[in-house]
């Protein structure tokens, strides 16, 4: 894994729809692609990788695409969950953003362009949260040593 | 004075024939004193009429032979004809012994008797003419009373031929035809009721003859009339004429009639909805196996396709990177220029374009597919129909425009809860359609109005080539289509009629060949769907 590189890990039971996702995003984008057909498989990834993107099916033999998403949120809570759905059912689609906190939904079939501008936005919000919490840690740590100077401050005139 | 023996013989014979003649006459006979009144003589038949014997008779003042109250009477007759010579009187009674009384006419003459002047008197016996008169009057009476109390009217007029005039009118005949003597109508109906065609067939039937005719008078009243004439023997026409006051049964008739008219279109009206809904349910349940179908279908076909219409862009993509490369300057001579290359590039080019077109079409078909399945749906909202209809118009413009006219005719209408995006959905199917329909340059109508009942409705004619009516019996079948393959999916009305039923509104399509189809849409202001 070279360094700096975004991880996107997709779930998907078709191979064909992993091969052509992968293969698109390997030639137009440096993001290194993880795909798999199971996602238990994935799951076991994540948890032993840090990942920037995950993409899912819908409707899965093993584990539906929404299960999946939520274990994924409870093992890296910061990663933008985009769901691929070949039923256009917005109603329901709407339901799992507010039920799972999706970033967003893609319809079978995609455009290649829609998915780009996709992953650029759901990579932009990772590193923004990313930056958001190493500000948070940033403050904390300082909040830390503000309190220990407090401390001292106390203990000197105490 | 000598009279021969034979002048002798000749008048005892006669005096003998006139005593016979008076003693077998049917009226009484008297002979009565000029001076005193008394009878001096009387026949046979004056004993009977008197009810006295000859010897009680003579010697009898005669006014004695009326009953008390006529005894005045009498004697004036008697005192008159003693100072005239002569007098008669009519319906004088006689009293018998017995009470009983008769009716007699009387006529007396003064005459002369080798110069004794005496009184003759016949009285003729009339009591059973007067109670055959009475009871004649009687009989009249009861007719005409009868006659008055007939629910018809009645009249009776003779010389129908020459200068009619009425011989009877009952009660009713003047209430129908007298009431208002101004009435000019009304006025003597019965004088000139003569219509040709009658008069036609009082010729063919001959003597006798029957017929009824229908008038109407200006105040609205309708007479029946029934008329019967006949010739008498002495040539006098006659004419009876029944008359009924037949307008409120006419009317009734008429009521009777239209009311049943009105039952059974009403009738028809009800099969016929009947029938329309029976196939919109049997529509509907076809509809919704369908439906079910259909969404897995969509769902299973959007996979590879998904991964057919990425692989396709991105080969696009990278092939005319490639030959970008290939016939750039950075590239040997030999392969730069290489003809073979050029044309495999053009020919490759066409063909992903051909795909693109390709795949683009099947993911119109499944998104149709999708629609119909009602999976595509969004939020039901405020609805304003001429809206949706202009920005349909804006999306199939290219088809219309410099060939078909449109004409709009919209009407006040309120928003409607509905899709919106599915009511947009059956407008631009609907016009794609209908422009489809029209050849060369035509004309597309599109009216709406407001109804009474709370509905909405929406009509689309166009002028096109319209159908046969097997045609339109299918049209809203799924898969069903007259279009060549490749430029329908038959889905559209499927879609359409799906849509329309969704939101509890009827659509409805009339259409023959070579004049047109007209699609009605009707929908709810409101619907549960």
């Amino acid at each position: 894994m070279e360094p700096g590189k975004n991880i996107i890990v997709i779930v998907d039971d078709e191979e064909m729809v992993l091969t052509s996702l992968s293969s698109f995003l390997n030639l137009e984008t440096d993001y290194e692609v993880k795909s798999f057909t199971s996602a238990n498989q994935a799951l076991t990834y994540i948890a032993d990788n840090e990942i920037d993107m995950v993409v899912s099916d819908y409707l899965m033999p093993e584990m539906d695409g929404m299960s999946f998403l939520a274990k994924v949120r409870e093992i890296q809570p910061d990663v933008p969950r985009v769901i691929l759905t070949g039923y256009a059912d917005k109603e329901n689609a709407i339901k799992a953003i507010n039920d799972v906190g999706l970033f967003q939904y893609i319809e079978k079939p995609w455009d290649n362009e829609d998915i780009l501008i996709i992953f650029r936005n759901g990579l932009e919000k990772k590193q923004l949260m990313r930056k958001l919490n190493e500000k948070i840690e940033q403050i904390n740590k300082a909040y830390g040593e503000l309190q220990g100077l407090q401390n001292d401050i106390i203990k000197t005139f105490v | 004075m000598d009279i021969s023996q034979t002048e002798l013989t000749r008048l005892r014979q006669s005096e003998e024939k006139y005593r016979r003649m008076i003693e077998m006459a049917n009226d009484a006979i008297f002979s009565i004193d000029v001076d005193n009144g008394q009878i001096l003589e009387a026949n046979p038949r004056a004993e009977e009429l008197t009810g006295r014997a000859l010897e009680k008779l003579i010697g009898l003042p005669v006014w004695e032979l009326h009953p008390a109250e006529e005894i005045g009477r009498a004697k004036n007759l008697f005192n008159n004809v003693v100072a005239t010579g002569q007098g008669s009187v009519r319906d004088m009674e006689f009293i018998r012994p017995d009470k009983s009384r008769i009716i007699v006419n009387i006529n007396s003459a003064m005459v002369e008797f080798g110069g004794h002047r005496i009184i003759q008197r016949i009285c003729r016996d009339v009591t059973a003419k007067r109670a055959l008169e009475a009871e004649s009057k009687t009989m009249h009476q009861f007719f005409e009373y009868v006659l008055n109390l007939m629910p018809v009217g009645l009249g009776l007029k003779k010389d129908i031929n020459a200068t009619p005039t009425i011989v009877f009118e009952n009660r009713k005949l003047q209430e129908m035809f007298h009431s208002d003597d101004d009435d000019p109508d009304h006025n003597h109906w019965y004088l000139d009721c003569k219509e040709s065609e009658c008069v036609d067939k009082r010729e063919i039937l001959g003597v006798n003859g029957i017929y009824g005719i229908e008038k109407k008078f200006h105040d609205g009243k309708l007479f029946l009339f029934n008329v019967s004439y006949y010739k008498m023997p002495d040539e006098t026409w006659y004419e009876l004429q029944m008359v009924q006051d037949i307008t409120d049964q006419r009317k009734m008739e008429n009521d009777l009639r239209r009311s049943n008219e009105e039952l059974e279109s009403r009738v028809e009206d009800r099969t016929r909805e009947l029938r329309q809904k029976q196939s919109a349910l049997a529509q509907a349940e076809k509809m919704a196996s369908l439906g079910q179908l259909v969404a897995g279908v969509a769902h299973e076909i959007n996979t590879p396709l998904g991964a057919l219409k990425s692989n396709n862009d991105l080969f696009n993509r990278y092939f005319t990177r490639l030959f970008d490369r290939l016939l750039s300057d950075d590239c040997p001579e030999p392969i730069r220029n290489d003809p073979d290359l050029k044309k495999l590039y053009e020919n490759i080019s066409n063909l992903t374009a051909v795909n693109l077109t390709a795949l683009d079409r099947i993911v119109a078909i499944v998104n149709s597919l999708r629609l119909f399945a009602r999976l595509d749906r969004a939020e039901k909202d405020s609805f304003d129909i001429h809206k949706g209809l202009e920005s349909t118009l804006t999306l199939v413009n290219h088809q219309l425009k410099g060939r078909i006219e449109l004409i709009r005719e919209y009407g006040q209408l309120p928003s409607i809860s509905c899709f919106p995006n599915q009511i947009n959905q059956v407008f631009m199917n609907i016009l794609v359609n209908a422009s489809q329909a029209i050849d060369n340059k035509g004309t597309i109508r599109i009216k709406t109005w407001y109804d009474k009942n709370k509905r909405v409705i929406i009509e689309f004619s166009d002028d096109g080539q319209g159908m046969e009516p097997k045609v339109v019996e299918r049209i809203f079948d799924p898969g069903f289509t007259t279009k060549g393959s490749g430029i329908g999916t038959g889905l559209g009305l499927s879609i359409v009629h799906q849509i329309i039923t969704d939101h509890d509104g009827t659509i409805e399509v009339t259409s023959s060949p070579e004049q047109g189809t007209t699609f009605k849409i009707v929908l709810p202001v409101i619907n549960n769907h």
